[in-house]
């Protein structure tokens, strides 16, 4: 009832954990009974480790979070050899997110990626909001998307989600590139470029100055985003931003996504993502709901 | 760490010192076992203002009761969000009138990060805990689960000052305080305590970066052991967000909330 097929990867559930808000899935091992999960894609990976921005880079605002972590991981080898072995055997999907600052790193870190057995998909960071070099300036060009897709296309062969920034004049033409470059699958939104001031020091709360907002704050943007992407594009839409409860899930799928993604709600309340995936079950069987495909794009326009 | 629901056994919400001194009842009776230092995430089942837990160094643990204690500063409105629904939640129990449909409980994730290097201390060693501010918290049961051991610890507390309602600290036998404004103890900042003089073993110390950075300069270097717990910005608290990065001097960026709170001072490069 519950199946959704995205790519070729079947989750039990629509319900996914958005990247850099479920680490790689050890973290919250203790608090969250994975196995509920419909899957969860990892913080990003890059081709070699980042320190990432330095503190402060993180603040709650009203109703959301700013961050600008600015992609701090310990490289794609280390996450093979080191985390991918701890993590393999989770009764969950796992999709891996990676991120570059040039067309070459992204391949580089895709082809490594794909070499290893029992990863079944990658999702394709084209949006962070914060790095210097390459991140959302890919994701902002239609000739960037398309480049950069397409050249990961070449060396991938699995799944490939592409996930979108917000931050563009309008989505649908970079939603179009993906698809054209070769993307199974499209994650629409990443963060929303914003910022806060501390009035008393009266300096940025934030190292970067700016950072992406994220949360329940940004859910009305990434719906709008959702909306105009599924009516642009044949492939899948995964739905994100400021996911709290299971009415925002059929929001969303109403809005035109396949599946969705759970982001800054893991961290205000860590089962959220698994009481999402049962309180949906219960609204499925409450309104005889066969199959996901029932509530996709099934809007009423008046 | 465990997710646990959490009553409100009391709250002092009248010292003035600007700490609210909460006591939370564990509802299963079961608390995990907490070492000093380590803290826990604290949120409301509803909260429509600012919907990120918030980390509270625990300052006391009631095995028996089930019960630890935080003591929260009110910074902003998540602080006075949660002060003001403790005391909603106490004054229901007090009339014994709960409201049905409305959540009585407070939520928290512990125990959190790595606490104070105590385990090898030995019999005899001479140890300063000081704190600034809402760093108090850290002071309590520390200095506790060291008596425990039979380890003598000396205690200094610094604040800005305290009106008759702060009455409840004084100046003990080994605990020394001083205010800002000399209501209370020793006249000045903490750092200029002239027990600071002294010699110590090793030092243990919680407040603001400024404080940390002095107190180091003036004890910490002469010190054969200097931790400091530091009160980075957290969203998660569990390690995963990384926004209360840490970058310690071998250059690499660590989780307050793991790999702290508590620091040894020589893997700090500010200070």
């Amino acid at each position: 009832m519950m199946r959704v097929k995205i790519g070729g990867i079947e989750f039990k559930n629509p319900v996914i954990a958005a990247s850099g808000t479920f680490g790689y899935g050890l973290e919250y091992k203790e608090l969250v009974d994975i196995e509920g999960l419909g899957g969860f894609v990892t913080k990003s990976i890059t081709l070699k480790g980042r320190e990432g921005n330095g503190y402060p880079r993180g603040v709650e605002t009203e109703g959301g979070m700013l961050n600008a972590v600015g992609l701090q991981n310990e490289g794609v080898e280390h996450f093979i050899k080191e985390i991918w072995t701890k993590i393999k055997d989770c009764e969950t999907e796992i999709i891996v997110s990676i991120a570059g600052s040039s067309v070459e790193e992204y391949t580089e870190c895709a082809r490594q990626i794909g070499e290893v057995k029992g990863i079944k998909g990658i999702e394709v960071n084209i949006s962070c909001p914060n790095v210097k070099e390459g991140g959302m300036q890919f994701g902002r060009d239609v000739k960037m998307t398309e480049g950069v897709v397409k050249a990961i296309r070449e060396v991938y062969k699995k799944t490939m989600i592409v996930k979108l920034s917000p931050n563009v004049t309008d989505i649908t033409e970079i939603a179009r590139a993906a698809e054209g470059g070769g993307a199974d699958a499209l994650t629409a939104i990443n963060t929303v470029l914003g910022m806060a001031v501390d009035i008393r020091s009266q300096k940025p709360k934030l190292s970067t100055v700016t950072g992406g907002l994220s949360g329940p704050c940004i859910k009305p943007i990434a719906l709008r985003c959702v909306w105009e992407v599924y009516n642009a594009v044949k492939i899948p839409v995964i739905g994100v931003g400021g996911i709290k409860d299971w009415q925002d899930v059929v929001e969303f799928m109403l809005a035109g996504a396949s599946a969705v993604q759970v982001g800054m709600y893991n961290f205000a309340m860590p089962t959220v993502t698994t009481d999402i995936a049962s309180d949906l079950e219960m609204y499925f069987t409450q309104k005889r709901i066969e199959s996901v495909s029932e509530l996709i794009g099934a809007m009423k326009m008046f | 760490m465990e997710e646990k629901v959490f009553t409100v056994l009391d709250i002092d919400y009248v010292d003035k010192i600007g700490l609210n001194t909460i006591i939370l009842k564990d509802v299963d009776g079961n608390l995990p076992k907490i070492a000093a230092g380590q803290f826990m995430m604290v949120g409301m089942r509803e909260n429509n203002v600012k919907l990120l837990l918030r980390p509270y160094t625990i300052a006391e643990v009631d095995y028996k009761q089930s019960t630890v204690t935080i003591l929260v500063e009110i910074r902003g409105a998540g602080s006075r969000r949660l002060v003001e629904e403790c005391q909603r939640i106490m004054c229901l129990k007090e009339s014994q009138r709960y409201v049905r449909d409305l959540p009585n409980t407070i939520r928290g994730i512990l125990p959190l990060g790595r606490g104070w290097t105590i385990k090898d201390i030995e019999k005899g060693e001479r140890i300063l805990i000081v704190s600034g501010g809402a760093g108090r918290a850290s002071v309590g049961y520390l200095r506790e689960e060291l008596e425990k051991k039979g380890i003598e610890t000396y205690i200094l507390m610094g604040m800005k000052g305290i009106t008759k309602e702060g009455k409840k600290i004084k100046e003990e036998d080994r605990i020394y305080i001083t205010t800002e404004d000399g209501s209370l103890g020793f006249k000045g900042r903490v750092t200029d305590h002239p027990m600071l003089e002294g010699k110590f073993d090793r030092v243990y110390a919680c407040g603001p970066r400024g404080m940390l950075r002095a107190l180091t300069e003036k004890i910490g270097r002469r010190a054969p052991l200097m931790e400091v717990s530091l009160d980075n910005i957290m969203l998660c608290g569990v390690g995963v967000c990384l926004c209360c990065a840490e970058k310690l001097t071998d250059g690499r960026n660590v989780r307050v909330c793991k790999e702290g709170p508590v620091f040894n001072v020589k893997e700090l490069g500010w200070i």
